[in-house]
């Protein structure tokens, strides 16, 4: 039970916040559990590249609290047009490209999006601010959600990254993100500008794009296909479940300190070959009658990444200390929701990989954007 | 919450959470799976009903007076529940009932109004007054004292009508309405000067019954459980006019008092004190409507309810 006390605000007023990438994977369950748990107005602005899907966001769909507008935050013109006309109170930055394979095969798309595009997202907003009157632009804050690879990689004996790790990018993915992390760093230290960011470990739970391990994981398995597990398998991940992760942004948007980062982890480093392994079992459990179990027999060992990182760990003590945040889940539990999730919703991952949303976004939207300006 | 909606989680404002009805909603709500941010000023609610909910996440508590403008954020259902309700509670709080009646009630509309949210008002059967038909239909226009001293809570809540049927005629908000008749269980005041209430408190502490007049005004009595699955099905159907809730089973005070001297086992003694002013003879619902809109019918019946509230008085008897 969350308690307000008299006096707390219980909303800014009915300005927006404004969400980049919304339509992603971790955007998504931002809105939905934003718009279930604060309801105070959500403008989501994305491009719908492949990894967006205004499907996930079906059940906001038509919410007055809820709008959308698809565009690229490096299109100046369309994000300064959208400040304006919204007034957001805050800005929670997620649009990124964000998949480390599909970095090493072209990385400009990843120099353009995460390093021009956050550029171009700072000088609107701070263009923004400065009209603003001053008790408005007090309050306003700009949320920069980054990533735990921009620290590198950990030793079997390291200590997990801090929020004081410095930083070593090892892939083009990780080297974009770093560097829009500085240019964030480099507005609040050269403009005062109110932006604080975090950098989370690796997210999994509803709605991830089945490119990733653990959805690529659950389809295969339940599909009978092999489960490729890079190189070894021993490469460690610290998981953090997407509703934990959207809890901890909520927090930060609320009481995060201006110019701070901070680091969100769900203390759960597991290697890549034994969160296979607990998958398996927890899908022979589910899908008892399947002809598959046990579904380990269909692990299998394929060449590794390109300077794959060994170990990523994060230290997520200075969100609980400062602010209070804890995960609500453990990673078994975690894991349990997701796959249950995905195996009840075999139609969306059908639809996201078949590219059938796609059609469903042109029926959907043709002319929309154009009618509400 | 209508049709195939039921299904989906929503977000849902409950006003007067803390009080005796609210708190029963919210639980109901909240295990329906529903996001539940309720609101209550604690002027009769009281913030024990809803210790229970201190784990559950999904649940957020605001303390915010309705007679003020407020905004919880976007919401899919309100269910505005709060006013004092009691006797003893409306007759000290004459003024503040009226204002959440009007305001309050007001106020809550126009965030339903706002984000196009669905409404339903916990009405009164006290909008009949004392009534001269029996048993009362929604239909039945009633028979209220507009300056007797129960016009603070009769009058707000048919204003709160008033208002609630202008916004839906003008404004087309989606709004619901239910008249509540007498109801009763765990977390009812124990000192609220309502029959049950004190009937059991008076029996659990081993004194005197006491029944105002001869005892042969009838009352109804419908349990808790039984009210709340009526409002929830009514939340959720079009009708937009007043609907009764209550146990038709009419029972008279002095009937009532010896069913809890059977329940708790006491041996008090009963004692007749004068009948205070504009108290109504005889009020029983006529729940044609409900039965055949909501097919709802109550399930306990009065001796069974005291049974399942005797841990609760008890509890409420030691502290």
């Amino acid at each position: 039970m969350l308690i307000i006390s008299p006096g707390e605000k219980l909303l800014n007023d009915s300005s927006p916040v404004l969400v980049t990438g919304g339509a992603g994977f971790i955007g998504s369950n931002f809105i939905l559990d934003w718009l279930e748990r604060d309801g105070s107005p959500i403008l989501n602005l994305d491009k719908l590249t492949y990894a967006g899907n205004l499907q996930n966001l079906v059940s906001v769909e038509g919410k007055p609290a809820y709008s959308f507008e698809q565009g690229d935050i490096c299109d100046r013109p369309l994000v300064d047009a959208l400040l304006r006309r919204h007034q957001p109170r805050a800005i929670v930055h997620f649009a990124a490209e964000s998949h480390v394979d599909r970095s090493l095969v072209g990385p400009e798309a990843f120099v353009q999006t995460n390093i021009f595009g956050t550029f171009c997202l700072l000088e609107a907003a701070r263009a923004y601010l400065a009209e603003l009157p001053a008790e408005e632009r007090a309050g306003f804050r700009f949320l920069h959600v980054s990533t735990d690879e921009v620290y590198g990689t950990l030793g079997p004996g390291d200590a997990a990254f801090e929020e004081t790790t410095a930083y070593a990018p090892n892939s083009p993915y990780a080297a974009s993100k770093a560097a829009s992390d500085h240019l964030v760093r480099s507005y609040v230290h050269s403009y005062g500008f109110p932006a604080i960011t975090s950098n989370c470990s690796n997210n999994y739970g509803p709605y991830q794009f089945p490119e990733k391990l653990l959805p690529l994981m659950i389809a295969n398995a339940a599909a009978g296909k092999r489960l490729p597990v890079y190189g070894d398998g021993r490469q460690i991940r610290d998981w953090l479940y997407v509703g934990d992760h959207c809890s901890a942004l909520r927090l930060i948007l609320e009481r995060g300190k201006i110019g701070e980062t901070y680091n969100i982890g769900g203390h759960n480093e597991q290697a890549n070959l034994d969160t296979v392994h607990l998958l398996c079992s927890l899908l022979d459990e589910m899908l008892p009658g399947s002809p598959h179990v046990p579904h380990s027999n269909l692990i299998s060992f394929v060449t590794d990444r390109p300077g794959h990182d060994r170990r990523y760990a994060i230290n997520a003590g200075k969100i609980e200390r400062e602010l209070g945040w804890k995960p609500a889940e453990t990673f078994s539990s975690g894991l349990r929701r997701t796959v249950k999730w995905y195996l009840e919703h075999q139609d969306w991952v059908q639809q996201v990989t078949s590219g059938a949303y796609r059609q469903w976004i042109d029926t959907n939207y043709a002319g929309r954007g154009e009618a509400r300006r | 919450m209508r049709g195939t909606e039921t299904l989906t989680t929503q977000r849902v404002l409950v006003t007067g959470a803390a009080g005796f009805l609210g708190s029963h909603l919210c639980d109901a709500l909240l295990g329906e799976g529903h996001n539940v941010v309720g609101v209550d000023n604690f002027s009769t609610g009281r913030p024990v009903n809803l210790d229970h909910l201190g784990k559950d996440s999904r649940f957020t508590l605001i303390e915010q007076d309705i007679c003020t403008p407020f905004d919880a954020g976007a919401v899919d259902y309100i269910f505005n529940f709060a006013s004092p309700a009691s006797p003893a509670d409306y007759l000290r709080l004459g003024p503040e009932t009226l204002d959440v009646g009007s305001a309050g009630t007001k106020n809550t509309l126009e965030l339903a109004r706002k984000y196009r949210a669905g409404f339903l008002h916990a009405s009164t059967s006290e909008c009949y007054g004392d009534p001269d038909v029996h048993p009362q239909p929604e239909s039945y226009w009633g028979h209220v004292n507009p300056i007797g001293p129960r016009s603070v809570y009769d009058e707000a809540k048919r204003f709160s009508e008033a208002i609630i049927t202008a916004y839906h005629r003008y404004y087309d908000v989606d709004t619901h309405m239910v008249r509540i008749f007498n109801t009763y269980g765990p977390r009812l005041q124990p000192s609220d000067g309502r029959v049950i209430s004190n009937l059991m408190m008076q029996a659990i502490r081993g004194e005197d019954l006491t029944i105002y007049g001869d005892g042969r005004q009838t009352r109804s009595f419908c349990y808790v459980s039984d009210l709340i699955a009526g409002i929830l099905l009514l939340s959720r159907c079009e009708e937009h006019s007043p609907v009764n809730i209550g146990n038709p089973e009419e029972w008279t005070i002095a009937e009532c008092a010896q069913a809890v001297l059977e329940v708790t086992g006491s041996r008090s003694k009963i004692r007749h004190e004068p009948l205070p002013q504009d108290d109504p003879t005889r009020r029983r619902p006529d729940i044609t409507k409900a039965r055949a809109l909501l097919g709802w019918e109550p399930k306990i019946a009065l001796r069974q309810g005291l049974a399942l509230s005797l841990d609760y008085f008890r509890s409420q008897g030691n502290s």
